[in-house]
């Protein structure tokens, strides 16, 4: 497997040949008028037909001339819009940037077998702020990673003696890769080969109290068991544990990932309803005194307001955009 | 850290905006929902609107009744005697404000009463609040429906001060469909009446229980054996008249 990592020159040089095509593409199209002019020309190009359409041919090439300036002007604005693009993406906005990166996480978390490069990665991998693009390797990796992390003793889920950070670090961004619309579709093979891994490795009953980031996994536990599960060899259902938010401290990634869960969700059982534990969340955060901040309200109105049936969004909206849609 | 402190962009007046309109929406969906949908249909509705429910409050204390009003309309016309607001939820705290008395008043015959996570200052909280609002059709409904549901937990009926079981005397009525009708007629409920030792609670309890629906048997015992003991058999003197009309 090949590194998908490329310095910043390699970046630059890669474009210097498109950005050459693309001015004498321009260059061509914008000489329209005078190719025209030319093309008018009839046999002998000496005759006195040819010389009444003389006069025209300045004012064909003014016209291109103008067309010419119009598109350099356009290309100029493209590259220094282009050029500020890039500096705003060595500050990780930048969605080429990304990706690339992204695909580089996924190369290091599938070959090393190092728990310190997991660990650089997985932060690498938490620390974009861009919108994620849809990987499935890259979901793979970082679950990989997480049921590395973790163990079953009995009914309890611990985590191995030297993989805390990891464990925390692969848990949150097993979410954030999960909280993917592509991920969570009702069609999503992803979502059901990750389903199956996980149940075959996780039982619906697990205790996971003992675990640093009880939180993440419980919201994980619960995205792959959806609802109780009836056990034919103990003759009754077996429910998942229940998520307890009280005292639980919310970040803005995480806001964003459980938003985004309630909505994937909410299209998984075709707009009927919105899981309970994440109407508890929002329950929780609305019962705050005094309550958190506008945004951290707002999105826990916005999942109760799919709860209530209320039509909303796409995927890909901003938040303004997002709210603005609700009908 | 708080989160605001951590993410202080949270509290930008965009969100503030959106927030307000968000709210509006979700009022005005309130208002325009189906009532008429299957168990099915409104339960999941019904979670949500308890989820909602804290930030309605919040809302109504702040003077801005409207969410919390189209929330109450709902369920009344929906599942009255399905809708449960959630037990880990704030609002019956001791030390939540009078400005929620209304709020507490009108959503307390919603509350898990019978859940374990009840106790006694959830039923003080919400005596103060019913002693401290006035006294219309909507809110007594909502008080004698609480009251029985209460009256009907044995280890929450003692914290019910007599002053709310006097409000009785004042003749309230049972909204038609609601939980306290039949958990108010059991035994325990019969029994708590009559330790009251006040003949006129007593009476206007029999007057607001008896009804064409169904009445627990062992409770329908006690009652009898009430108006023996307590109302000397036939003899109820200047009582007699109020307890046959309501027979009849």
């Amino acid at each position: 497997m090949s590194c998908p990592y490329q310095t910043p020159s390699a970046r630059i040089l890669r474009h210097i040949p498109l950005l050459g095509l693309s001015v004498l593409r321009s260059v061509t199209s914008n000489s329209q008028f005078t190719l025209s002019w030319f093309s008018l020309l009839k046999e002998p190009r000496y005759s006195a037909r040819n010389l009444i359409q003389l006069p025209i041919l300045p004012l064909f090439m003014a016209f291109d001339a103008y067309a010419l300036v119009q598109a350099m002007v356009r290309a100029f604005v493209a590259i220094v819009r282009r050029v500020y693009n890039w500096f705003r993406g060595t500050c990780g906005s930048d969605l080429q940037t990304t990706a690339l990166d992204l695909r580089c996480i996924s190369w290091m978390l599938q070959t090393s077998l190092d728990k310190a490069i997991h660990l650089l990665t997985l932060k690498l991998l938490a620390s974009v702020t861009a919108p994620l693009e849809f990987d499935p390797a890259l979901v793979s990796a970082c679950f990989d990673v997480l049921a590395g992390c973790v163990s079953i003793i009995g009914n309890k889920v611990v985590i191995a003696p030297g993989s805390e950070e990891v464990g925390v670090a692969s848990a949150l961004c097993c979410l954030r890769e999960l909280s993917h619309p592509t991920t969570m579709e009702p069609t999503s093979s992803v979502f059901k080969y990750m389903q199956q891994r996980y149940t075959r490795e996780f039982p619906i009953e697990a205790n996971l109290e003992a675990l640093p980031s009880y939180h993440h996994f419980c919201i994980i536990h619960n995205i792959f068991y959806p609802s109780r599960k009836w056990s034919r060899s103990q003759g009754r259902d077996l429910h998942r544990p229940k998520i307890q938010w009280k005292n639980y401290k919310l970040s803005g990634s995480e806001l964003t990932i459980l938003t985004e869960f309630a909505r994937s969700e909410y299209e998984r059982q075709n707009y009927r309803k919105v899981p309970r534990w994440i109407l508890r969340f929002a329950h929780c955060q609305l019962s705050q005194d005094p309550l958190p901040p506008a945004r951290v309200v707002t999105d826990c109105l916005f999942i109760i307001s799919m709860g209530l049936g209320c039509h909303v969004i796409l995927y890909g909206m901003t938040l303004d955009e997002r709210y603005a849609h609700i009908q | 850290m708080p989160i605001s402190n951590r993410h202080p962009s949270f509290n930008s007046p965009k969100f503030s905006v959106q927030l307000e309109r968000v709210s509006n929406l979700i009022t005005g969906r309130l208002k325009n929902m189906d009532t008429g949908w299957y168990a099915q249909e409104i339960a999941p509705r019904s979670k949500a609107i308890a989820a909602l429910l804290p930030y309605a409050a919040r809302r109504e204390a702040d003077g801005e009744g409207a969410m919390i009003d189209a929330i109450l309309c709902f369920i009344r016309a929906s599942d009255p005697q399905g809708f449960t607001i959630e037990p880990t939820g704030t609002l019956f705290d001791e030390g939540s404000p009078d400005s929620l008395n209304r709020v507490i008043t009108l959503v307390s015959p919603y509350a898990p009463w019978n859940h374990k996570s009840s106790h006694g200052s959830m039923v003080t909280r919400w005596a103060t609040a019913v002693l401290a609002i006035p006294f219309t059709e909507e809110v007594e409904q909502s008080i004698v429906d609480t009251l029985l549901q209460i009256a009907s937990n044995n280890s929450l009926q003692s914290y019910i001060p007599t002053d709310v079981w006097a409000l009785l005397k004042k003749r309230p009525r049972l909204p038609p469909v609601c939980k306290g009708q039949l958990v108010g007629t059991t035994w325990g409920v019969v029994r708590r009446a009559r330790e009251l030792g006040d003949i006129e609670i007593l009476k206007s309890y029999f007057l607001l229980v008896w009804s064409e629906y169904a009445t627990y048997p062992e409770g329908l015992t006690s009652m009898q054996a009430s108006i023996m003991e307590d109302f000397s058999g036939i003899e109820m003197g200047g009582h007699r008249k109020d307890l046959i009309d309501q027979l009849d």
